[in-house]
């Protein structure tokens, strides 16, 4: 691989960059607010946090804003961001049951403890471009929003019936987990360890392969969506064929506290929450060497509401156990699916290679003048040969 | 209760830290060339070289400070651990290490990282009086034009003990050298020292 410093040009790279932030903030349309971005571009802005690995929504909308919408450049200037911010405290680490779910399904299953609540999410939705007038539309959604009548259903409890009630509510919101219920059932094999090892923290240390199911899981949590699903995608259907056809247990997208410990009165604190998508895949076990019984169980969580790379990293966690923690599929997680590492990597190609080239256009001369020597030598000898022989 | 107001005002956050580390930053990629650190950084007292720590330290970080003046050393070190929480240790255990002087056996017992674990190397700042006294040394390699020649306040004993501990890019030690008046002076492991003697002779 060649590689060679650029040197020069600083006045051309200086007006390129001149350019960039001219035409970024003086475009011919009205400024782009960062709460438009993150109301009404979440998907976007929860994106750019779970990639750039920092949650800020605000940071996220101004690193888009900055990046005209190059979402791996948005996530570059977050996680640039956020290496230079110290670390100021040790956060307490949370149970994800405490994840209090704007939205939780369970596809596996009909009955399950708790509720399916579908919440807000594209599932169901006709995939037609909405032509509509936009403002009428607006009206409307408002006028719906103003008639709406909330249930008063909860609110005429009887006395005698709250603790149940707020029972019952405190289920509905932080529900059993299918895991839980097919553990009673001993249909899961065990993977839970004994010890409470320290996670890898891979913002700290250079991630290899062999670092662990926590360092694999972090890589995933912060790899690019498309990266994931697609070496997800590739593992169902292409020539890998690491990964079987999976069921999901659940997929939560909610809210989770975040705590730390109260210096002097050791009590916890609440700074405020983070939203995360959460996701169980359920794999059907049939090696040779596994228990067949059961079933096996693989994990992802991601920052931000992004069912997809959830799921992917679900599927991925488990087929990284089933294959081996040192084996292709692992190593293809931690090296290749960071967006930053790949889009870095490619973006290096258009800096000046110069030297490397040159000396590439150099090397295809000298052979070919080799060439050209070998053959007249050879024709040479052969004539030599064949004088040789008439004699 | 006067550490502690140091600490407060050491203590840098925001746009200082950042202002920092650019220096930090821009001194490496441009070895030999002598930049300032932002003016009114430190309260009175604070060596400029606790920079290094100031901005780049917290609780994830262990620091060492090294000084022929131990009581001083230990007036530092309380001043760095309460500004960023970072974790006193030893020279060898430490990210990153400060020198009260320039000594050359110092640089002997520091991390440098290894060819698959370059990012292990210890970062050193090392105190000096004046960047414009010292040795004379040529600098060449990456991030230099041209080789050039510049004094680098430390003594020849000292450039040659870092020569020796960055023989072998990527393993090496990331250094600044900081003098009284907070100009700073960057030498990454990559760029290759000649260490000038009084008449220009090459001293190895």
């Amino acid at each position: 691989m060649g590689y060679v410093a650029a040197r020069g040009g600083t006045e051309a790279i200086a007006a390129a960059e001149e350019l960039v932030r001219r035409h970024r903030l003086h475009a011919a349309a009205p400024w782009l607010e960062l709460e438009q971005l993150t109301e009404r571009l979440r998907y976007l802005t929860d994106r750019v946090m779970g990639e750039g690995g920092l949650w800020a929504p605000e940071l996220a909308a101004r690193a888009i804003r900055q990046a005209e919408g190059d979402v791996i450049e948005a996530a570059h200037l977050l996680r640039a961001h956020r290496s230079t911010l110290p670390r100021l405290c040790r956060l307490r680490a949370v149970d994800a049951d405490g994840l209090d779910p704007l939205r939780r399904i369970v596809p596996a299953f009909r009955e399950v403890p708790g509720p399916q609540l579908l919440g807000r999410t594209l599932d169901y939705t006709g995939r037609l471009l909405d032509l509509a007038d936009e403002d009428r539309a607006r009206d409307d959604a408002a006028g719906a929003a103003g008639a709406r009548v909330e249930p008063t259903e909860f609110e005429t409890t009887l006395a005698g019936e709250a603790t149940d009630r707020a029972a019952e509510e405190r289920s509905a919101r932080f529900p059993q987990r299918l895991l839980d219920v097919l553990r009673d059932h001993d249909l899961v094999v065990e993977r839970r360890r004994p010890d409470d090892p320290e996670p890898v923290d891979i913002s700290s240390f250079a991630v290899r392969p062999g670092i662990g199911r926590s360092g694999v899981l972090s890589v995933m949590a912060r790899a690019e969506t498309g990266a994931l699903v697609n070496l997800w995608y590739r593992n169902i259907l292409g020539p890998d064929n690491h990964l079987h056809e999976v069921t999901l247990g659940e997929v939560r997208h909610g809210e989770l506290p975040v705590l730390v410990t109260h210096p002097h009165t050791g009590g916890d604190v609440r700074l405020g929450v983070v939203r995360a998508t959460e996701v169980e895949a359920i794999e059907d076990l049939n090696g040779a060497e596994e228990d067949r019984t059961r079933f096996d169980v693989g994990y992802g969580l991601v920052a931000g509401h992004n069912e997809r790379k959830a799921i992917a990293m679900a599927n991925l966690d488990i087929a990284v156990h089933r294959h081996g923690a040192d084996g292709a599929l692992e190593q293809s997680v931690l090296m290749t699916t960071d967006g930053l590492d790949a889009s870095g990597f490619l973006e290096h190609l258009k800096l000046p290679h110069y030297v490397t080239f040159r000396s590439m256009i150099e090397r295809k001369q000298a052979m070919r003048t080799d060439r050209a020597r070998q053959q007249r030598t050879g024709r040479h000898n052969r004539g030599a040969n064949e004088n040789g022989a008439q004699r | 209760m006067t550490l502690h107001r140091t600490a407060a005002g050491a203590r840098l956050q925001g746009d200082r830290s950042t202002a920092v580390f650019r220096v930090l930053l821009d001194t490496l990629a441009r070895p030999g060339m002598v930049q300032a650190l932002p003016p009114g950084l430190f309260p009175p007292g604070v060596a400029p070289a606790l920079a290094l720590p100031l901005a780049l330290a917290d609780l994830g970080t262990s620091f060492c400070i090294a000084s022929d003046d131990e009581a001083e050393a230990a007036a530092q070190r309380d001043l760095v651990a309460l500004a960023t929480d970072a974790r006193h240790t030893i020279p060898y255990d430490a990210d990153i290490v400060v020198l009260g002087r320039p000594d050359p056996e110092a640089v002997g017992g520091l991390r440098s990282g290894s060819d698959e674990l370059p990012e292990a190397a210890a970062k050193l700042a090392v105190q000096v009086e004046d960047l414009g006294s010292g040795a004379t040394v040529v600098l060449d390699g990456p991030g230099v034009a041209a080789p050039f020649a510049v004094t680098v306040g430390a003594p020849a004993e000292f450039m040659l003990a870092l020569c020796d501990r960055n023989e072998r890019p990527p393993a090496g030690i990331d250094t600044w050298i900081v003098d009284r008046r907070g100009r700073v002076l960057g030498l990454p492991r990559t760029t290759r020292i000649t260490v000038l003697d009084g008449t220009g002779t090459e001293v190895s």
